[in-house]
């Protein structure tokens, strides 16, 4: 079971929140070409091991938060703000 | 100006039938509905601490902090998210509370007013604290949550914006007024073991 | 290795079956291979089978980094239908339930094939729409579809509530075709196929890299040394995406947990498939006595062959609601498989842009019934470098080009798939 600790509300269930994905993708430049889009809409990491994500609070405060959390055991190590920087520890 | 909106009625004028529901005796909780005025209020973009300012001039309370409720003898000030707040005041006419939230805040907070969207309760008694645990998932335990505290959770699967009020307990419960009836359908089954008196609503 | 007969069960019964041959071989790795095969499941079973059957390419490996079918193959909720939307889907789907309907004869093997049939209910009147939608696009493409009422309904399966509060069920459409094959006994059945025809079947010997020089595949680096190969399948659904990195490809691919249920042995009292249109549940009985149950994915990525509660509990209550006599079911074993979630709910099998290289992957929780037209149309792929007609949409590129196979019309967000 995830206890997700939203830096706004206290460590709270899995069920109220919405899983968003992955939070490392960020949104090319309006003009950088159909290659760079292709990768941001599509192609993902998809670690076996830390990724960090967003999860929306949306039965809480309803924002929505960065996780970093570990896709093989599950555990949660680091949560944050959306604007925060979170780092995955290195493999 | 106000629009022309009937009065607001909640579903638990009907669905809340007052009387005795499920056992009987010492361990019982009561619940109550309230006729509450319910406002938003969202700092606006960098304002946040003038919309502070304003409303402990204008209306006498400090806004609270994530997780915390704060009360003045005529009103409550419940955070539900980062810059904003949910108002609660006694219901005098249509519009009332939302027309002084914002001659008292101006420019710096948006107002919202939700009385005819939410619905209050308030379930108090001994087992109150073991009736909401069967459906709520964070921790209402005297060492973890205590008056003045507030949450917005899920109760019974429906979102509710829940705080303790005193060590009754008696802890006060804002829902969705579409979801109120089943909320309260809920609640009643889950006061059962217990026994619970509906008192008149307020 | 001798086929399996009522006369050779008769004459093995005189040494109380003891004397029973090893189902499939156990080699050690050769060299090098024409083809190498990664993941033993069901579909690099069926891959490694079709190239020896199809296309006479004998000199082939599958490597498997447990024993085989121990994976998604072993996890899944053995359904087989063929009831898709879409066109690109249908030829594909259809061709692999022909190939469940000539499977046991062709491989010797019982994998307990039961065209029971796949209902699934709606609750609706747009519903109804959609539904007789999908049946209708099924049979112009020669699929078979039925819209049933209620009455049907509640004839074809008596426990289903019809009249529940909130989702009144209003009919269902039935595929008869459709049905449950037993998951183990397909990756045996293939197995045991493929061995005879010359495959060799390597357990226990995990991919750890793959070698490319010059933009070609030159073998796999593996647990127990470097296999050279000239060609390479990967089949290693819900890991695809790591096996893709070892060759320098990225792909549009989330790996998700999903999970599976089987209650306690029960006298028969459902003899269909049967999925619930308000919510993610579908159900069928094993022919011993279990239940055989899922619901959606837990929705956030993970490796993990475990899910967690709350999905438990909304895939309960979705039976509960559909058929309200689950409620006093014990559930005996619940577990979860990785998915390939792709961004568009379709599968990927084609070519890739490492020359020799090719995937059959993105099953999303819809692989078990591909299972032998997958291994099929990998196998085509690999034999000629070209795709077949019948897996043409499957590629990478379809998400460039704006050719997505998006049945649930969810988009580019793995989770809702």
């Amino acid at each position: 079971m995830h206890r997700i600790d939203c830096p706004w509300c206290g460590v709270r269930d899995e069920i109220e929140f919405a899983y968003r994905g992955d939070a490392t993708v960020k949104r090319p430049e309006a003009g950088a070409g159909v290659d760079a889009f292709y990768a941001y809409v599509y192609e993902r990491g998809n670690p076996r091991g830390w990724h960090i994500e967003w999860w929306h609070h949306a039965a809480g405060c309803r924002q929505w938060i960065k996780v970093l959390r570990h896709t093989l055991t599950h555990e949660i190590r680091a949560t944050a703000k959306a604007g925060d920087t979170v780092t995955a520890p290195k493999p | 100006m106000p629009v022309s909106a009937p009065e607001p009625r909640s579903p638990l004028v009907q669905a809340l039938k007052p009387g005795r529901h499920g056992a009987v005796g010492a361990r019982q909780v009561t619940l109550r509905a309230y006729r509450r005025s319910l406002v938003q209020l969202q700092a606006r973009k960098g304002r946040a601490a003038d919309l502070a300012t304003a409303v402990r001039q204008g209306l006498g309370l400090a806004l609270p902090p994530p997780g915390r409720a704060e009360t003045s003898p005529t009103l409550a000030a419940i955070w539900i998210q980062p810059s904003a707040w949910l108002l609660c005041a006694p219901y005098l006419a249509e519009g009332d509370l939302a027309r002084s939230v914002r001659a008292a805040v101006g420019s710096a907070g948006a107002v919202v007013d939700q009385t005819h969207g939410k619905s209050v309760l308030r379930l108090s008694g001994p087992t109150a604290r073991a009736v909401l645990e069967t459906g709520c998932r964070i921790d209402l335990h005297p060492r973890a949550f205590a008056p003045g505290q507030a949450a917005a959770t899920p109760v019974g699967h429906i979102d509710c914006i829940l705080r303790q009020l005193d060590n009754a307990p008696s802890y006060e419960l804002i829902v969705a007024s579409t979801l109120a009836e089943a909320f309260v359908d809920w609640l009643l089954h889950a006061a059962a073991a217990y026994g619970c008196e509906v008192l008149p609503p307020d | 290795m001798s086929r399996y007969s009522a006369f050779q069960l008769f004459v093995n019964a005189f040494t109380g079956h003891r004397s029973w041959p090893r189902a499939w071989r156990d080699p050690a790795p050769k060299p090098a291979y024409d083809v190498v095969i990664v993941g033993g499941g069901g579909h690099g079973l069926a891959a490694a089978y079709y190239l020896a059957k199809e296309h006479g390419i004998t000199n082939v490996a599958v490597v498997e980094k447990g024993p085989i079918g121990l994976g998604n193959t072993g996890r899944n909720t053995t359904i087989v239908r063929s009831n898709y939307m879409f066109p690109q889907n249908h030829h594909f789907y259809e061709w692999s339930l022909k190939l469940w309907e000539g499977l046991e004869q062709d491989l010797n093997f019982n994998a307990m094939v039961s065209q029971r049939g796949v209902l699934g209910l709606f609750h609706s009147d747009a519903q109804r729409q959609v539904f007789a939608r999908r049946g209708n696009s099924m049979r112009l493409s020669g699929i078979d579809a039925e819209l049933l009422d209620r009455d049907q309904v509640r004839a074809f399966v008596p426990l289903v509530d019809l009249d529940n509060g909130r989702f009144p069920v209003m009919g269902g459409l039935l595929q008869r075709r459709g049905g449950t094959a037993r998951h183990d006994a397909v990756a045996w059945g293939f197995a045991r196929a493929a061995d005879r025809r010359g495959v060799d079947i390597i357990q226990h010997c995990e991919v750890t890299g793959i070698r490319v020089a010059g933009n070609r595949v030159q073998g796999v680096e593996t647990t127990r040394g470097f296999i050279g190969a000239k060609k390479i399948g990967l089949a290693v659904a819900g890991n695809t995406s790591r096996l893709a990195q070892m060759a320098g490809i990225s792909l549009p691919i989330e790996s998700h947990v999903l999970q599976a249920f089987v209650s306690e042995s029960l006298k028969p009292m459902i003899d269909c498939v049967v999925t619930f249109g308000a919510g993610h549940f579908y159900i069928s009985q094993s022919d011993k006595g279990g239940l055989v149950f899922g619901g959606n994915i837990d929705g956030y990525n993970s490796y993990a062959q475990r899910g967690n509660l709350p999905t438990v509990e909304h895939v309960w209550s979705a039976g509960v609601t559909m058929i309200p006599a689950l409620s006093r079911v014990r559930v005996l074993r619940q577990w979860g498989g990785v998915m390939d979630m792709t961004m568009d709910g379709s599968p990927i099998i084609c070519r890739t842009p490492v020359e020799n290289l090719y995937i059959d992957g993105g099953w999303c929780y819809g692989g078990f019934k591909a299972t032998p037209a997958a291994g099929w149309c990998h196998a085509h792929t690999i034999a000629r470098d070209a795709p077949h007609e019948f897996n043409r949409h499957f590629t990478i590129d379809r998400f460039r080009e704006g050719l997505m196979i998006d049945e649930r019309g969810a988009g580019p967000s793995p989770w809702l798939q």
